[in-house]
């Protein structure tokens, strides 16, 4: 099932800005091989989804894959054939928007040329540009 | 042990190191011993040369003063592609530092052919041992490893004068029986609404 906040404060969000690089989630902690962000974008909750079940399915259930990003901003847009006015939309879809350098996966427990595959199977699945990165041990 | 020769730096400030990084330079600082810090500049490729090496201990030579120096830290960038800034500490040869150390496994546990699983729960591990002696990483033989058979922090062989930082008794890797898990893709998933407000009509 796509991944969407329990509870929220606002219902609908204005649609902000999104710019400049990650902040954090920068780098692999949780397995041995990552899958990083190269672009600005937003990432929706189905697309996540879709992903994992990606990656999950060429692992064949060997190993762990983590998801690194969660989708807590709603978007709105309005029925096809509608006026403008009337108020805003009503939410269609949670999206995670994210920066170049933010670490979108992780994959642990596996072998590098099959996390690789994983990685190459999801990637296709995201809206934005991505590569396969390591986990950095020691310095 | 590698030599790294480095020059005082007086500059600082984004602009100031944004252009010594652009001349091939790093900049860095030295700290420790509760001496004042003096901030200097290596060569950026010698740098990365004694990381890659996963050397920590180093001479680095000082406008002819040579000392020994332990690195402490590297700062990279967001995308974790380049070094921007390093960070070293004045050490004695004896003095004990706090390293993670990359933990390897060999063999492959008797227990996966009687089909077991084996579960590592740590790719580290933070030792605290003498500079001299800090290990490229620690090697662990697994495979001795039975169905139900576990092995903890304590289990680890470490270099002479190495000490676990933690609970020695914590376990990090085992060999368990698999559980079956329900098949997710197959199982029916009923759509869930997101719990909205109906807005009030004025």
């Amino acid at each position: 099932m796509p991944l969407m906040p329990k509870r929220y404060k606002y219902r609908k969000w204005q649609r902000g800005k999104n710019r400049g690089m990650a902040k954090g989630g920068n780098y692999v902690c949780y397995g041995e091989y990552g899958l990083q962000c190269l672009e600005l974008g937003h990432i929706t909750a189905r697309q996540i989804e879709a992903g994992r079940v990606a990656a999950t399915q060429f692992l064949r259930r060997e190993g762990k894959v983590y998801i690194r990003i969660f989708p807590h901003k709603p978007v709105t847009s309005k029925p096809l054939e509608v006026r403008m006015g009337k108020g805003k939309g009503e939410v269609s879809r949670w999206v995670a928007p994210v920066q170049p350098g933010r670490v979108l996966y992780e994959i642990g427990g596996v072998p590098e040329d099959l996390a690789k595959g994983a990685f190459q199977r999801l990637a296709h699945k995201m809206p934005v540009r991505c590569r396969m990165i390591y986990r950095r041990h020691g310095l | 042990m590698a030599t790294l020769k480095a020059t005082k730096r007086t500059e600082s400030g984004t602009n100031a190191v944004r252009r010594l990084r652009k001349e091939g330079l790093l900049p860095a600082v030295i700290y420790g011993h509760k001496k004042e810090p003096i901030s200097v500049t290596v060569n950026y490729k010698e740098f990365i040369a004694i990381i890659r090496h996963h050397e920590r201990l180093i001479q680095m030579e000082i406008e002819g003063d040579v000392q020994d120096v332990f690195i402490k830290d590297a700062q990279y960038d967001v995308l974790g592609d380049n070094i921007l800034h390093a960070d070293f500490e004045w050490v004695d040869l004896d003095e004990l530092v706090k390293v993670g150390v990359e933990i390897k496994l060999r063999g492959t546990p008797v227990g996966l052919s009687v089909g077991g699983a084996l579960r590592v729960r740590a790719e580290d591990i933070e030792i605290e041992v003498p500079v001299k002696n800090i290990p490229e990483s620690v090697m662990v033989d697994v495979s001795g490893l039975g169905i139900g058979d576990k092995l903890t922090y304590g289990d680890i062989p470490l270099p002479e004068g190495g000490k676990i930082i933690g609970d020695p008794t914590k376990t990090f890797a085992s060999v368990e029986v698999p559980v079956e898990m329900p098949d997710e893709e197959e199982a029916p998933v009923a759509e869930e609404a997101p719990a909205e407000e109906t807005p009030s009509e004025e």
